[in-house]
C-alpha cells in the first residue's frame, strides 16, 4: 500500500505539495511541532507532513478539516474552468482545450491530495470518539468523510474516482 | 538573599545596604552586571538600577526572561560538562518521561500531555522553516489560480447564455432558447475580435485568430433545439458547421449524428423526386399550376415501397410525401393521410407537419381538430405564435371574433416573453414583434366587430411589416369598405371614387399587377355588394388567395 499511495502522490504532485504546504502551515498556526518536514517519502507519508501527534480533539480535527479545505478550494478554483470549458461548452480551440486539460490535471491533483495521512485520520478518530454527544454529532460528517477517505486515499481509491470523473467531464 | 529582596529587587525597591551581608551583596553585584552586560546600559549602582527598574517594566518581564534562561543554562550546562551530573538527572525520570528527541529532558507534558519532546525541542520543533518546496509549490498555485479566475471569467461569460437557453428550452420556449444560444456564439465572436484588437496593439498579429469559442456541445444544443420544434431543415447550417468539427463520431454527439444522417437522407429523398421530376416539384410549389394525382402517383406509389425497406429514412420518406401532395391539385385527403402519419408516429418533423395539418382542416373545417392540435402545442411550445393564428381563425370562423382578440392578446404577451439577445458588439437589443399575419386577423377581429379605426389601425401595422397574398386582399378591403363607407356599392361609381382617393386599394392592384395576380374574388364580391365582410371572414375562404 505504501507504494501504491507514493505512486499517486508522485502523479499527482501538485495537490501533493500543496497539501504538505498547507499541513506545514496549519501545524506552525496550531503550535504542532514538525518532526519530519519532507512531503515526499516513498512510504504513507507521502505528500504529507510527519508532526507530534494533537492532544486537543478540536484543534486535531480542525487541523485535518482546514489543511484538506484549502486544497479543495484550489481544486474547485482549477475545476471551474475545466469543467465548462471541456464539459459544458466542449470548446473547440486547440489552445483553449490544452489549458483546460491543464486545468483539470490541477483540479485532479487537488481533489486526490484532500484527506489527512492515516496518522492523522486515526488520531481523529481516536479523538473523535471520545467527544459528548453534541460535538459528536456535529463533527461526524467531516469526520467520517476525514477518516474514511484516508484509508481511500491511501489505497489510491481516490485517483480512481477522480480519474473516472476526468473521463466524464471530458468524453460525455 | 531570600526570596522576598529578590522580587523586591526585581520590582526595582532599593534595599537598605547595610542590611545586606557581603555575600548577599556580592549576589547583587553580580546580576547587576549581568544585566548591565544584557542590555547594554550603564547601570552602575543601586539607584540607576531602582530607575530602570521602576521606569521599564518591559525592561523587567526581559529579565525575567532572561534569568529564566539563565537557569535553563545552569541546567544544561551541568549535564554538558559533567557526565556524572547527567546521569544523576536522568535517574530521576523513567525513560518514557524523556523526550525522544534528545532523550536528556523531561518531556514537556504541562502543554499537551501526550507530548513526546522536552520544552526545548518542542519550540525548535515548531520553529521548522517552511519547506522550499512547498512554497515554491504555493507561488505556482497562487499564478495559476489567478490565470484560472481569468479564464473562468471568460467561461462564464459565455456559459452564461447557454445556460439560460437550456432553461428556455426546458420550458418549451424553442425561439428563446436558440436566440440565447446563438447570443453565446456572438459573445465569444466578441471576446476574439477584442482580443484581436489588443493583441494587433501589443503584438504583430497578422491574422485574426481564434482564442474562444462556444463549443461543440453549444452548436449541438442549437441543432437538437431545432429537431425539438419540429424544424430540424431550419438547423442545416448549423449541422454542416458541426460536421467540420469532426467530433460526429463521439459518443456525446451520437444524436447530432443520426440527425444528420437524417438531413443527408433528406437530401437524397429530395435529389430522387428532383431527378424523377426534374426540379418541377420545386418550381410548382410557388406557382398556381398544379399536378395532377395521376401524373404523381407512380411516385407516391414508389415512396410506399420504399417505406418497406429496412434501412429507408422514414422522416425523408413521409416529409416527401406530404410536400408532393401540396403540390397535387385537390389531393387535401392525401396530405391530410400522410401528415397524420407523421402526427401519430411521432416522428421529427410533427412540428412542420401540424402547422400544415391545421391549415388542411381549416379549410376542411375541421375545427375541432385545428384547436386540439393548436392547444397541444401551444402546451408543449407556448412560444409556438402560428398557433395563435390558427386558434383565432378557428373562433373567428366560429363567429366570435371578442374571442378570437383575446387569443391575439394572449399571443402578444407570448411575444413579449421571446428571449432576444443584446447583440454585444452594439450593445443594442432587439425585441420579437408580433407577426403581421396575427395583425391580420386581429384587423379581421375588429372589422367584424365594427370597430374601424382599430381594424384599419392594425391592418396598416400588419401591411407595413410584411406582405403576402391574404393579408394584401385584407388590406385593399378593409381600406375599401371604410373609404367607401355609406356610398351605393355599386361597383362602376365605386372605382370611380376609388380613383380618386388614395385609399390603400389601388395600392395593393398596382403591386398585385407586377406579380400578375389579382385581386380576391371575394373582395370584389364584397366591392360588387354581393357579399359582407361575415361571407368572407366567417363563412369564405380561409385565406384569401
Amino acid at each position: 500500500m505504501r507504494y501504491i499511495n507514493a505512486i499517486v502522490k508522485i502523479l499527482t504532485f501538485p495537490g501533493g505539495f500543496l497539501r504538505g504546504f498547507w499541513e506545514q502551515l496549519f501545524c506552525k498556526i496550531y503550535g504542532i511541532p514538525i518532526e519530519n518536514k519532507k512531503y515526499f517519502q516513498f512510504n504513507e507519508m507521502a505528500g504529507h507532513i510527519e508532526h507530534e501527534p494533537v492532544s486537543d480533539s478540536a484543534k486535531n480535527y480542525f487541523f485535518c478539516l482546514f489543511s484538506g479545505m484549502m486544497v479543495f478550494l484550489a481544486g474547485v478554483l482549477f475545476a471551474i474552468p475545466a469543467v465548462i470549458n471541456l464539459m459544458f461548452l466542449d470548446v473547440i480551440n486547440e489552445t483553449w482545450r490544452f489549458f483546460s486539460i491543464g486545468f483539470l490535471y490541477l483540479a485532479l491533483s487537488m481533489f486526490t491530495n484532500l484527506f489527512p495521512s492515516i496518522e492523522d485520520a486515526l488520531t481523529m478518530w481516536e479523538k473523535y470518539k471520545s467527544m459528548d454527544g453534541v460535538m459528536k454529532v456535529i463533527f461526524a460528517p467531516g469526520a467520517l468523510v476525514m477518516y474514511a477517505g484516508a484509508y481511500a486515499e491511501n489505497v489510491g481509491a481516490t485517483l480512481i474516482t477522480n480519474l473516472a470523473l476526468a473521463a466524464v467531464v471530458l468524453f460525455v | 538573599m531570600d526570596e522576598n529582596k529578590e522580587k523586591e529587587l526585581k520590582k526595582g525597591e532599593v534595599p537598605e545596604n547595610d542590611t545586606l551581608s557581603a555575600e548577599e551583596k556580592k549576589e547583587v553585584d553580580e546580576i547587576l552586571e549581568n544585566l548591565k552586560k544584557s542590555r547594554n546600559e550603564a547601570v552602575t549602582d543601586w539607584d540607576g538600577l531602582a530607575q530602570v527598574g521602576a521606569g521599564n517594566d518591559e525592561i523587567i518581564e526581559e529579565d525575567d526572561e532572561i534569568i529564566e534562561e539563565d537557569e535553563d543554562e545552569k541546567e544544561e550546562k551541568p549535564e554538558k560538562k559533567s557526565g556524572k551530573k547527567s546521569k544523576k538527572k536522568e535517574e530521576e525520570y523513567d525513560d518514557d518521561e524523556l523526550c525522544v528527541a534528545c532523550g536528556k529532558r523531561k518531556r514537556y507534558t504541562e502543554v499537551d500531555e501526550d507530548s513526546l519532546y522536552c520544552k526545548v525541542c518542542r519550540e525548535k520543533m515548531k520553529k521548522t522553516p517552511m519547506n522550499f518546496w512547498g512554497v515554491l509549490s504555493f507561488i505556482m498555485a497562487i499564478c495559476a489560480g489567478i490565470f484560472a479566475v481569468v479564464c473562468s471569467t471568460y467561461a462564464i461569460s459565455i456559459a452564461v447564455p447557454v445556460i439560460r437557453g437550456d432553461n428556455f428550452a426546458k420550458s418549451g420556449k424553442y425561439y428563446s432558447a436558440v436566440s440565447s444560444y446563438q447570443e453565446a456564439i456572438l459573445i465569444a465572436e466578441k471576446l476574439n475580435a477584442d482580443m484581436n484588437q489588443q493583441s494587433s496593439q501589443t503584438a504583430t498579429l497578422e491574422q485574426p485568430q481564434t482564442f474562444f469559442d462556444a463549443g461543440k456541445a453549444t452548436y449541438a444544443k442549437i441543432i437538437r433545439t431545432f429537431h425539438d420544434m419540429g424544424s430540424l431543415l431550419s438547423a442545416q447550417d448549423y449541422v454542416t458547421q458541426f460536421e467540420e468539427f469532426k467530433a460526429l463520431e463521439s459518443f456525446r454527439y451520437a444524436d447530432i449524428k443520426e440527425y444528420s444522417d437524417l438531413l443527408s437522407g433528406f437530401a437524397d429523398t429530395v435529389s430522387f423526386i428532383n431527378t424523377r421530376y426534374q426540379g418541377v416539384l420545386s418550381t410548382l410549389q410557388y406557382s398556381s399550376d398544379t399536378m395532377k394525382i395521376e401524373d404523381i402517383k407512380p411516385t407516391l406509389d414508389e415512396l410506399e415501397a420504399l417505406k418497406k425497406s429496412p434501412n429507408h429514412n422514414k422522416y425523408a420518406v413521409a416529409y416527401m410525401q406530404s410536400y408532393m401532395c401540396s403540390v397535387i391539385d385537390g389531393t387535401e385527403k392525401y396530405q391530410i393521410k400522410y401528415l397524420e402519419e407523421i402526427r401519430q408516429g411521432g416522428l421529427e418533423y410533427e412540428g412542420m407537419c401540424l402547422s400544415q395539418l391545421c391549415m388542411l382542416y381549416l379549410e376542411e373545417g375541421n375545427l375541432a381538430e385545428v384547436e386540439k392540435i393548436c392547444n397541444d402545442a401551444l402546451k408543449a411550445a407556448p412560444e409556438s405564435i402560428d398557433y395563435y393564428e390558427y386558434l383565432m381563425k378557428v373562433k373567428i370562423r366560429q363567429g366570435r371574433p371578442q374571442d378570437a382578440l383575446e387569443i391575439y392578446y394572449q399571443a402578444e404577451k407570448a411575444v413579449a416573453l421571446v428571449y432576444y439577445p443584446v447583440d454585444p458588439t452594439t450593445g443594442l437589443g432587439e425585441s420579437y414583434s408580433i407577426p403581421y399575419t396575427l395583425l391580420t386577423e386581429k384587423a379581421v377581429c375588429h372589422a367584424l366587430l365594427g370597430q374601424e379605426a382599430e381594424a384599419l389601425a392594425a391592418i396598416d401595422q400588419s401591411y407595413a411589416q410584411g406582405i403576402n397574398i391574404h393579408n394584401a386582399n385584407v388590406y385593399a378591403l378593409l381600406h375599401y369598405v371604410y373609404h367607401v363607407k355609406g356610398t351605393e356599392p355599386v361597383y362602376e361609381e365605386n372605382i370611380k371614387i376609388l380613383d380618386s382617393v388614395d385609399n390603400g386599394y389601388d395600392t395593393v392592384v398596382s403591386v398585385f399587377e407586377t406579380s400578375s395576380v389579382e385581386i380576391n374574388k371575394d373582395v370584389q364580391a364584397v366591392i360588387n355588394g354581393e357579399k359582407t365582410l361575415e361571407d368572407v371572414f366567417v363563412r369564405g375562404e380561409v385565406y384569401l388567395k
